[in-house]
């Protein structure tokens, strides 16, 4: 082979490449940022937002950053409902087409009781919730800000 | 495609006929076990999303294995060019590879129904979450194969392509976990290309059109960079 034509070769090759990555690159973006099927397996519907939810997700204008605290190794059942909660804000997020954002910042025990209210402080909607139970504390603290 | 299908036969045998694919078998059937029915009745659920978060992890690693002498061991005993030779084009052989080495996965992965079924004995099994559980390893596994490909037709060692494959599927499953370090935007595009962000959707019972388009782009991206790699060999 000829080295113009290899060069050619080199370069055909090369274009197609860019094609297809660039094809593939723009389909990703398209569709992060428009609604997309999507089908809730689960038996009860669990994880389906309501349709009042979903639209409100769907609307907003600006970015939402929510910053879940989330205390590590719960022991059950309070790891099921911690659980619950990271798979519905994630709902939340591909609802929104990547407006909301969702940050979990994993709290040892010790450290959850005194960062958790930190972080409150600083947001806008306040919600926290303690649970006592026998053997453990566990602390789930949200901080949303706009 | 009959190019491609002997191509993949031959390659699936293959596995079969020496130790790896049973090696990488029982190694993530002993691995997932141990893992999975450690914590599953301190849990008390009949849940198989477990299974899925340690299989998801333990395939990331697994898997590499499976691909790192795909083409590295052709071209260095000089098989590759043997191969070429014949009237089958680079794609054909890529894919043909490619197909062989998901066979083995599926195989793989068929094995481990073994567990939903256990859990389903012991109470009362969701299975919509289960099926699409394995619809999300199969696409996550297909990316990974194909990152492995890619990395065996980049060189004819196969210790670097396994390494090169192991490090890249690692870096994209692992790259939603530093998501609270860093400023919201980059949060954001990182989370979208990691794996795990992706396949957990699934593994709780949501298939996502742009979840299965990610793994696809991945998987489609991986396998035109091998074919590139093995086209160079004309001009180089």
């Amino acid at each position: 082979m000829s080295s113009k034509v290899q060069k050619r070769a080199a370069s055909e090759s090369l274009l197609f490449l860019s094609l297809v990555g660039g094809i593939l690159v723009l389909l990703n973006v398209l569709i992060a940022y428009f609604p997309s099927p999507r089908v809730d397996l689960t038996q009860n519907g669990l994880f389906s937002l309501a349709e009042g939810s979903e639209r409100l997700a769907a609307s907003l204008d600006d970015r939402l950053a929510v910053t879940a605290y989330f205390t590590e190794n719960l022991p059950p059942p309070f790891n099921a409902t911690e659980r619950h909660v990271r798979d519905l804000l994630s709902e939340y997020s591909a609802a929104s087409n990547g407006q909301i954002i969702v940050k979990s910042i994993p709290t040892t025990r010790r450290s959850s009781r005194r960062r958790a209210p930190m972080a409150c402080n600083r947001s806008r909607i306040r919600r926290s919730r303690k649970t006592r139970s026998r053997s453990s504390k566990a602390t789930v603290a949200w901080s949303c800000t706009t | 495609m009959n190019h491609i299908l002997t191509i993949g036969g031959r390659q699936f045998r293959s596995y079969f006929n020496g130790p790896v694919a049973y090696i990488v078998i029982c190694i993530v059937m002993l691995t997932l076990g141990f893992f999975f029915w450690n914590t599953f009745f301190l849990y008390g659920r009949a849940s198989s999303r477990e299974m899925f978060r340690w299989l998801g992890l333990i395939l990331v690693f697994a898997l590499p294995a499976l691909t790192m002498g795909l083409l590295a061991e052709e071209k260095r005993t000089g098989t590759i060019d043997l191969l070429i030779t014949m009237p089958v084009t680079e794609a054909q052989v890529i894919l043909g590879k490619f197909l062989g080495v998901l066979g083995l996965y599926a195989v793989l992965l068929v094995l481990t129904v073994a567990y939903p079924i256990s859990v389903s004995t012991l109470g009362h099994l969701d299975w919509g979450p289960v099926w699409s559980g394995y619809l999300g390893l199969f696409l996550q596994g297909s990316a990974v194969l194909a990152i492995g490909l890619m990395a065996s037709s980049w060189t004819d060692n196969q210790l670097i392509a396994l390494f090169v494959a192991l490090t890249l599927s690692v870096f994209f499953w692992v790259l939603d976990k530093f998501l609270a370090l860093l400023p919201t935007n980059a949060a954001s595009v990182l989370e979208w290309l990691s794996f795990d962000y992706h396949f957990q959707s699934m593994a709780r019972g949501v298939v996502d059109l742009r979840d299965v388009l990610f793994f696809f782009s991945v998987t489609v991206f991986a396998l035109a960079l091998a074919f590139r790699a093995l086209e160079s060999r004309r001009w180089s």
